[in-house]
């Protein structure tokens, strides 16, 4: 599908970047993996799409890490599902690595705009 | 928004590797279908749609484990956390309980102290003595060779090993030769040597070692400065020394230079060549060499040796091996042994004169014997192996008895406790958390009863120290306790922190504690349970008691015994020393000069009644034996004909206090060039049927001798020779100026003054004849007696003490047990007495329960006693292992001291207010 020819290069960004999307997601309140990954569909048109295998990992990680905790509950349509939501230290990060991101995409902005 | 660390609290505990594949196996496929309802709800065919989902999704396996890795290490590290988190408030919480009760700390602590402690020192002496292997290359592949059989000729040996150990020079040059399993055989021999450094006067005693060739090199030794020798210092004969580490450091602080520097043996100046490395003095446990010599130099610490390299009759050197690599012992024994009898047939059969057939046949018949010599060679190791065992049973015992008057105290509080368990419980606390606290404030009592317990431990190995015979202070073991032995002491201590805490432990919190809280009647259920198992732990406290003491006496009486033995002299008020002047380039009659002005001289003493010299120091193990051919007694070629021999000076008999039954005592006049002349002892006497009265009679120091030189002046009643435990062997005594060798020699002074006084005096007088002569071995005769018998004084001495505070724990059990049954009884007992009991009644029913755990307990322990006394029957001395009078004095001892400990609560009990009691709750 969407993402074309991934070098090792821009892996290690890759992951950052769906753990930042993860992150700004959980923002909204807590959800289940499902919500993340249709979050995530519906934001980005489709162009960002990633696989869920991956996502769910990142999500154990970031829970593993405590910027995010896990939970499991009742889903809209009353199945056990497990849920996820931004601990602090989760939000404090999600702050920092928002405005790292701006600051990357402003340079890369600034190279690539005729002068 | 749940807040950070929320789920930990919430979370389930312990959750399997299957449970958390579970949930991501769920959380996996609610996703897989919220997404295939989805794309059904957009138009897709459910195949279509889950073929989507899937393919969307990724590898859901390989996701899984990666998803699975992540949370088992959450899980993991999260346990981990949990456990030390709830084991330091278990261990905050068990100091702070047990602060609040600081009696029972200190009893518990303080028993636990003196059981662990114990065995620390004594695990510490046996790990030092006896399984401690030597500090060199692979011990575990070094052997040590014996050869028992027939020696034909003369035989000497040491503390390295029996007479069945020893080899001759030109056997070991042989076996050396031979093709064999070993990589390589080295041989030793250790006498004592003065000595010092080059430029410096003061000569000292010490140990010294003729070593082979490869000595060092067999047991993979490399030299902390220089080299070793080597065999071509053998070859040569150079005048080599290697030093220990240990004399290098005192003597030469630690100077690199030392090599090519001198130290001055017996007299003879030495190159030295290298230093031993740090920690090696010697293969033999309780000789501490300081110096090392090539064999060629027996001369040096052997005057008058120059053909014992040569002689194949003379048995004396120690040998051991290193097996070949991959060489098993017993094929090392099979490749050892066919060279070695051939060399018995063809070289050392054909020297043999005046063999029996059938003693022949016994020497062509000897086969190298191979054993371990991880631990190097010593006599030492058979002398103790069964002492210190002994020993370790002992205190073993002790520190079971310990633990079961913990175990008895614990389950007193957590009687007290059972309201506190049941409240614990009922909120919700596992049975598995409370069984954990009581367990770990047994631990924490334990650490504090093993820290303790380490200074208890130095406290005995002084005590043990100073029985031991003074030499062995500076040429034994030092005795100190070493990382292993405090290891030891922190296993015991958690061993037993959990052996004596989770009896008590898991009773306590038995689920049906929950009915105290209902019951108010004050009795717990599931006391009765509790009330049989302490009586059995007080029950086998009193057996185990009374094994140690039966133990104890029988070693006591063994002690007694051996004090009280008749010696046949009298040694009290009597010193002695020895010097060797042979040592420091007297010739043979300038030392016999130098002894006669010496006995002269201590004779002269203020105070001193009479002194006397000997060649050997008299009852000390040492002992000389020879063959003699008496006048009028027919010896086949197997007739024993042995007999031990003394050289003596004049007055040897006054000084000693022994008694001259017939004829007369040496005189100044028996000289060297005078007719030889000899005095025998009754036992001497007896074996060659001389009769009542044996002066006149002649007799030659040789089987064959065609001429009797020596003619019998006297008879001397028995006295004890080498050892106070062996019978009075025949003694030939004989004027010490008419005996060969006159190297060294003992001197004796009876003194009027005490002890210390003449101890004092003596190496001024010796230092005034000639001061670069230097005493050793100063110390009165009584003190030399007791350290002759220091195993047994070990042995009595320490058994009585571990059994006097083993007797005691056991009291103060049966103590805890009965206080507590009283308290327990209270409503019974005031029932009783309101329904007219009389206080004599209730004193009497619980002294009967006394009584009775008294019988049952002191019959096991007779029975285990007498297998332990058995067992131990070669320890002891002139009683056997089972004694009646020790039985007897034991029971009633033992019975004392329980009803002494049953009649406080007894009385108290007799005490019982009924009108109280029946109110009481």
């Amino acid at each position: 599908m969407g993402v074309p020819d991934v070098s090792h290069a821009t892996l290690a960004l890759l992951q950052g970047t769906v753990d930042l999307l993860i992150l700004r997601a959980l923002r909204q309140g807590p959800a289940h993996g499902y919500a993340v990954s249709r979050w995530v569909r519906e934001r980005t048109d489709g162009v960002l799409s990633l696989e869920d295998a991956a996502l769910y990992q990142a999500l154990h990680r970031l829970d593993a890490r405590g910027w995010i905790a896990s939970e499991w509950g009742l889903s809209e349509n009353n199945r056990r599902a497990k849920f996820y939501a931004l601990t602090p230290t989760g939000r404090t990060q999600l702050r920092a690595e928002v405005s790292a991101w701006r600051r990357y995409a402003d340079a890369v902005f600034k190279v690539l705009e005729p002068a | 928004m749940m807040p950070s660390g929320a789920k930990r609290l919430f979370r389930f505990p312990w959750r399997s590797r299957a449970a958390l594949r579970a949930d991501v196996q769920e959380e996996f496929q609610f996703h897989l279908d919220m997404r295939t309802a989805e794309l059904v709800a957009s138009g897709l065919s459910e195949p279509d749609a889950r073929a989507r989902a899937l393919h969307e999704f990724g590898d859901p396996a390989t996701g899984a484990d990666a998803c699975l890795r992540v949370d088992a290490d959450v899980e993991r590290r999260t346990r981990a956390a949990t456990l030390l988190e709830e084991l330091g408030r278990d261990v905050a919480l068990g100091l702070r309980l047990l602060g609040r009760q600081p009696a029972f700390s200190l009893i518990a602590v303080a028993t636990l102290a003196l059981g662990i402690g114990a065995n620390a020192a004594i695990y510490s002496m046996f790990d030092q003595m006896l399984s401690r292997p030597l500090p060199v290359h692979a011990p575990h592949d070094l052997v040590n060779l014996g050869a028992p059989g027939p020696k034909p000729g003369s035989d000497n040996c040491n503390q390295a090993g029996t007479c069945d150990d020893v080899f001759s020079y030109p056997m070991y040059e042989d076996l050396s030769a031979v093709p064999s399993g070993f990589s390589g055989i080295a041989a030793h021999r250790a006498y004592d040597i003065t000595l010092s450094p080059d430029g410096s006067r003061d000569s000292e005693w010490g140990m010294g070692m003729i070593v082979s060739g490869n000595y060092f090199d067999v047991l993979g030794l490399t030299p902390a400065a220089g080299r070793f020798m080597d065999s071509s210092d053998v070859a040569s004969g150079a005048p080599v020394a290697v030093i220990s580490h240990e004399y290098w450091r005192a003597r030469f602080n630690e100077d690199p230079g030392v090599v090519g520097r001198a130290v001055i043996v017996n007299g003879h100046v030495l190159s030295i060549v290298g230093v031993a490395p740090r920690g090696f003095s010697g293969t033999t446990l309780g000789i501490r060499a300081v110096v090392f010599l090539p064999i060629s130099s027996v001369t040096v610490v052997q005057p008058g040796a120059e053909t014992l390299l040569q002689a194949r009759r003379s048995y004396w050197l120690y040998l051991f091996a290193r097996l070949a690599p991959g060489v098993s012992r017993d094929q090392a024994h099979v490749a050892i042994n066919g060279p070695y009898q051939r060399i018995l047939a063809d070289v050392e059969a054909p020297l043999q004169v005046g063999l029996s057939d059938q003693t022949l046949s016994a020497f062509m018949g000897k086969q190298v014997a191979l054993s371990s010599g991880a631990r190097g060679q010593s006599r030492l190791h058979a002398a103790l192996v069964q002492p210190l065992t002994l020993l370790f049973l002992v205190t073993a015992v002790v520190l079971l008895i310990a633990c079961a008057n913990i175990a008895n105290l614990q389950l007193a509080r957590a009687a007290g406790r059972a309201g506190e368990m049941a409240v614990r419980l009922s909120i919700g606390g596992s049975r598995w958390q409370l069984v954990r606290q009581l367990v770990i404030e047994s631990c924490v009592l334990a650490a504090a009863g093993g820290a303790a317990g380490l200074l208890v431990a130095y406290a005995t190995l002084a005590g043990i120290t100073r029985l031991l015979p003074q030499d062995a202070m500076d040429t034994r073991v030092a005795f100190a306790l070493d990382p292993s032995a405090m290891l030891f002491a922190g296993v015991l201590a958690l061993g037993s922190g959990i052996a004596f805490g989770l009896v008590p432990a898991v009773h306590a919190t038995k689920p049906d504690v929950l009915s105290t809280l209902k019951d108010q009647s004050g009795q717990p259920s599931g006391a009765r349970t509790a009330a049989r198992f302490r009586t059995a732990l007080a029950t086998v406290q009193i057996a185990l008691a009374m094994t140690l003491l039966v133990a104890a006496g029988l070693f006591m009486r063994s002690l007694v015994n051996v004090s009280n033995v008749d010696l046949g002299l009298d040694p009290d008020r009597v010193v002695s020393f020895a010097v060797a002047p042979g040592l420091h380039g007297y010739s043979h009659d300038e030392s016999r000069l130098y002894f006669e002005r010496l006995e002269a001289t201590l004779a002269a003493m203020p105070g001193a009644s009479s002194a006397s010299a000997s060649l050997m120091r008299v009852l000390s193990g040492h002992s000389n034996g020879a063959n003699v051919r008496v006048e009028g007694f027919e010896a086949g070629p197997d007739t024993d004909v042995n007999v031990r021999v003394h050289g003596i000076g004049a007055s040897y008999f006054r000084t000693m206090g022994m008694t001259l039954l017939a004829g007369r005592t040496f005189t100044p006049a028996d000289g060297p060039s005078q007719p030889k002349v000899a005095i025998v002892n009754e036992a001497f006497a007896a074996k060659f049927q001389l009769g009542p009265n044996p002066v006149g009679k002649r007799l030659a120091r040789s089987r064959d001798a065609a001429e009797l030189d020596i003619e019998i002046v006297g008879l001397v009643r028995d006295a004890k020779y080498a050892d106070i435990k062996r019978d009075t062997p025949p003694v030939l005594f004989q004027p010490y100026q008419q005996t060969g060798n006159l190297f060294g020699m003992y001197f004796y002074v009876r003194s009027a003054l005490p002890p210390e006084q003449a101890l004092a005096a003596i190496p001024t007088v010796v230092a005034a004849i000639d001061p670069g002569v230097p005493v050793r071995d100063l110390m009165t005769v009584p003190q030399q007696l007791r350290q002759s018998v220091f195993l047994d004084r070990m042995i009595g001495i320490l058994s009585t003490a571990f059994a006097v505070l083993a007797t005691l724990m056991a009291a103060l059990g049966l103590y805890g047990v009965l206080a507590y049954t009283i308290a327990q009884r209270t409503r019974e007992i005031g029932l009783r007495m309101a329904l007219g009991a009389a206080p004599g009644q209730v004193r009497g029913m619980i002294l009967r329960q006394v009584a009775w755990m008294t019988i049952a307990g002191g019959t096991i322990g007779l029975a285990m006693a007498a297998a332990l006394g058995a067992a131990a029957q070669s320890l002891l001395f002139g009683l056997g292992g089972f004694d009646p009078l020790v039985v007897s004095v034991s029971a009633v001892l033992l019975s004392l001291v329980a009803l002494t400990a049953g009649f406080v609560p007894a009385v108290r009990a007799s005490r019982i207010d009924p009108m109280r009691a029946l109110r009481w709750n």
